[in-house]
């Protein structure tokens, strides 16, 4: 620090608040997540903070010490917290009210709640029921509920619809219907003693018709989990989960180590967030956590108190174990139910090149694995048209033939430029080789752009070569398909 | 041999099996036109690839409308084998097609995550939502070292999509040589399932907000006020000033519509050198005093003068290149204020205003 620097403290109320200090140039000179303190020369400085999409900013003159203090920003987020963008108080209080009033009974040990809502800035949208389309059921499918049905309605205002019921600890589904018959469906782990709730806001969704429904958001829901069995609109931990499934989708860092401590702490006790934090470790260190010791410390005893909040069955759980040092495993290790996180799901497909047997799904959860959108962070798959009686309708096939038609063509131009250039070279070598026996030298130039109509069609035939295990590797973490999945989606590709 | 810098832009307003867009080829065409300009990307055209809905005939149906994936991949097709050429000819270029390549992509598309983005094809349908993974592509052409510089735009989710499959791109995983200095900057409109807004302009034509803001900054107001660059880094601060500048009041309240771009920046660098003389665009600024005959002065981000006035106007008018001041009035107080080189609509400079 030199003799005229000046010293700019800025405080954010939110540990994962994201902060920024630009100098007069524009260029950024500062950053910290949840605090920064930093000496820096006389000059105006502009800051900003930025909590999960939303930022403020404000211009600093550092003519002497400076400290700031940020209040919580409010974002929009499906939960009805207190402090985010999108909350009524009489939603949060339907919210706290559903959470508490059992509608519904299918088992002890743990309970579900499903609140979905709409907003509007004028606070008028109340035509429609929120839950219209939302179907729980266990994971067979057995046993299902509308819950439009039993829901806890709530029409003065935005409309609100609260639903809980009492189930047996295990994995449950999420169903979204449309009025066309399609469909979408999301995996709930019911963790002993505890509520999940999950938290959906109403969107514009257009059918395959392009007739526009206006239904719950079942990709961008969230979840929770709460110890008490009920709902609190002012848990900061939940607002701290929520900013970190912001920053686990969004590629941003904010694991400080106000962050840290909160994952680490032994007063520890919010599932979604130790989930999120183990996810961030992970996407953090993406040359994997041996590289970094202290992350590796970090990431087991996340996992630790995970275990503790969460017990040895849940998948999302059983996914990250998998990434711990020690080599331990929980229950028999291996994956028996869809996690609900598609950052769990990408780590037991990418178990699953290492050991075939690490995903062991029941027949009903096999059938969802082909059907797998490209969502974050939660774990989304199409459901099957209702009056179709094969689950091999899945656009991942198609996408896996459009990749394997595009790389054969690939291979064809690259087949074909060898040939061109060989077929001279073979001509000149025989000549040469007949006249004076010299080596000719390869070059050759091309323009870069093709013609717009040089492309072949794209019934050209599929993949005439095998491809190699990282090859594999990518398509299947792409497309979300473990290993056997997708080498039994190749089998039906003919060489 | 020095390696050329490639293009590839895309627009796409016809999708038969959707719904059409507007602005989505005005705004590949915009950035065509810059990128190839000698003053601008300096992109010799041969090397850009300009491909747009409209110059491909009417399709008889959703199926056959074009650009498909086909057309997008046979560029990547190209490029793999201009990097083999370059191989084989002993020019010492390696395995590199070129030295920086800029993506440009407009039109529908999905963002659930920063990672998995696409850009809808033109034969894309509510049922079957074809699409190219454009940061997929960036990413493996960066790390496999075709390029020194991956410079990615994507100017997408202009409307409610579903999300989608997405298939990973087809060129084969390489790693690029040790020693090859790599960086990339990718931008992109919407984030988090966001939308992006497309504009009416006073000419009557339509365009993205996040294309027109990028544009604006790339021919001068984003340049580093003390260098005269375009780096990432200025390029990124002005798509986050003044991208909302352009958005209506009710646009800006209504918090799924896109107010600031997802940037992605690891690597800092020099997007646009600096010209022979960089001649810094000034802003307007309006300065309202609370009354006549008060001494007033603006500072500069390092608190010296830079215009004074003793006695002022009430409205005091002056013009000022983009970056950070102070207003200090005498005997009445101080206020910092920026000036972010907002450029309107009609291509007017926008005007800051300043208060006590």
């Amino acid at each position: 620090m030199s003799t005229s620097d000046n010293t700019l403290t800025i405080e954010a109320a939110d540990a994962a608040a994201e902060i920024s200090v630009f100098d007069g140039g524009l260029n950024q000179v500062g950053r910290g997540v949840g605090r920064l303190q930093q000496a820096l020369p006389r000059g105006i400085y502009k800051v900003r903070v930025r909590v999960g999409p939303s930022f403020q900013e404000q211009l600093v003159s550092l003519d002497q010490n400076r400290q700031i203090e940020v209040g919580a920003i409010a974002f929009a987020s499906p939960i009805p917290l207190t402090g985010t963008s999108r909350s009524h108080e009489y939603h949060q209080a339907a919210a706290v009210d559903a959470s508490r009033t059992v509608r519904a009974t299918f088992g002890s040990g743990a309970s579900v709640l499903v609140f979905a809502r709409e907003w509007s800035p004028a606070g008028d949208k109340s035509q429609s029921n929120p839950a219209a389309g939302l179907i729980f059921c266990n994971e067979t499918g057995e046993h299902s509920e509308i819950i439009a049905d039993k829901a806890d309605t709530r029409t003065s205002g935005d409309a609100s619809a609260g639903w809980r019921a009492d189930v047996a600890p295990g994995a449950y589904r999420l169903k979204l219907e449309f009025s066309d018959g399609s469909g979408l469906e999301r995996p709930l782990f019911a963790t002993p003693g505890k509520q999940t709730q999950i938290f959906l806001l109403q969107r514009d969704q257009v059918l395959h018709d392009g007739k526009v429904e206006r239904r719950a958001d079942l990709a961008g829901a969230t979840v929770t989990i709460s110890p008490s069995q009920s709902f609190d609109p002012q848990d900061r931990h939940v607002r701290l989960s929520e900013l970190a499934r912001y920053a686990l989708t969004q590629s941003r860092r904010i694991l400080s180590d106000a962050v840290m401590d909160e994952l680490l702490s032994e007063k520890f006790e919010d599932p979604m967030l130790g989930l999120f934090g183990a996810h961030l470790l992970l996407h953090d260190n993406p040359k994997g956590l041996s590289e970094n010791p202290r992350a590796r410390r970090q990431f087991d005893i996340v996992t630790d108190n995970l275990l503790r909040l969460l017990g040895p069955d849940h998948p999302d759980l059983q996914a990250l174990w998998w990434w711990r040092s020690d080599g331990s495993q929980i229950g028999d290790g291996r994956l028996r139910s869809l996690p609900m996180l598609r950052g769990s799901w990408d780590l037991a497909v990418e178990k699953s090149f290492e050991s075939a047997n690490a995903i062991a799904l029941p027949s009903a959860s096999s059938a969802a694995v082909v059907r797998i959108l490209s969502t974050a962070p939660w774990l989304l798959w199409r459901s099957v048209e209702k009056g179709l009686k094969s689950v091999e309708t899945g656009t991942l096939s198609d996408a896996l033939g459009d990749y394997l038609r595009a790389r054969t063509r690939a291979a064809a131009s690259r087949v074909s430029r060898l040939a061109a250039k060989i077929g001279p070279v073979q001509r000149t070598l025989s000549r040469q080789l007949a006249e004076r026996g010299s080596q000719p030298s390869l070059r050759g130039e091309m323009s870069i752009a093709p013609s717009l109509e040089s492309a072949p069609s794209s019934q050209a035939a599929p993949a005439s070569f095998a491809l190699e295990h990282s090859e594999k590797m990518e398509i299947a973490r792409t497309l979300g398909v473990p290993r056997l999945v997708l080498e039994g989606m190749l089998r039906r590709f003919p060489p | 041999m020095a390696l050329a810098d490639r293009a590839l832009v895309v627009g796409i307003n016809r999708y038969p099996g959707i719904s059409a867009l507007s602005g989505a080829e005005n705004d590949a065409k915009d950035f065509y036109d810059w990128v190839t300009d000698p003053a601008g990307g300096r992109v010799r055209p041969p090397e850009a690839l300009l491909i747009r809905s409209s110059d491909f005939p009417s399709p008889s149906g959703p199926d056959f409308a074009r650009p498909a994936k086909e057309q997008i991949e046979q560029f990547f097709t190209d490029i793999d084998n201009c990097a083999d050429t370059n191989n084989a000819d002993g020019s010492g270029a390696g395995l590199r097609a070129g030295k920086r390549l800029w993506l440009f992509f407009s039109g529908h598309g999905f963002a659930p995550s920063l990672d998995r983005s696409g850009v809808l094809m033109a034969n894309a349908t509510l049922k079957r939502a074809h699409n190219i993974s454009v940061m997929l592509w960036a990413n493996r052409l960066y790390e496999g070292g075709w390029f020194d510089e991956v410079v990615l735009f994507q100017d997408a989710c202009r409307n409610r999509m579903g999300d989608a499959e997405l298939a990973p791109p087809f060129l084969t995983p390489r790693l690029a040589p040790v020693g090859q200095e790599r960086r990339r900057f990718y931008a992109f409109s919407a984030k988090d399932r966001k939308l992006s807004k497309e504009l009416p302009f006073p000419n009557g034509t339509v365009r993205g907000v996040f294309t027109t803001t990028l544009l604006q900054g790339l021919r001068g107001p984003a340049r580093d006020p003390n260098t005269g660059a375009i780096t990432t880094a200025q390029l990124k601060g002005y798509l986050q000033d003044n991208m909302r500048k352009l958005l209506s009041e009710a646009d800006l309240q209504d918090d799924e519509i896109a107010k600031m771009p997802e940037v992605f920046d690891p690597d800092p660098f020099v997007i646009v050198p600096a010209p022979p003389a960089p001649a810094l665009t000034d802003f307007p600024v309006r300065i309202a005093l609370p009354h006549a005959g008060v001494a007033a002065q603006v500072e500069n981000a390092n608190l010296q003068p830079v215009a004074a006035a003793n006695p002022a106007p009430e409205s005091w008018t002056l013009r000022l290149p983009r970056g950070l001041y102070r207003l200090v009035v005498q005997g009445v107080g101080e206020s910092p204020f920026q000036v972010t080189g907002a450029v309107m609509l009609d291509g007017s400079a926008g005007e800051v205003n300043v208060h006590l």
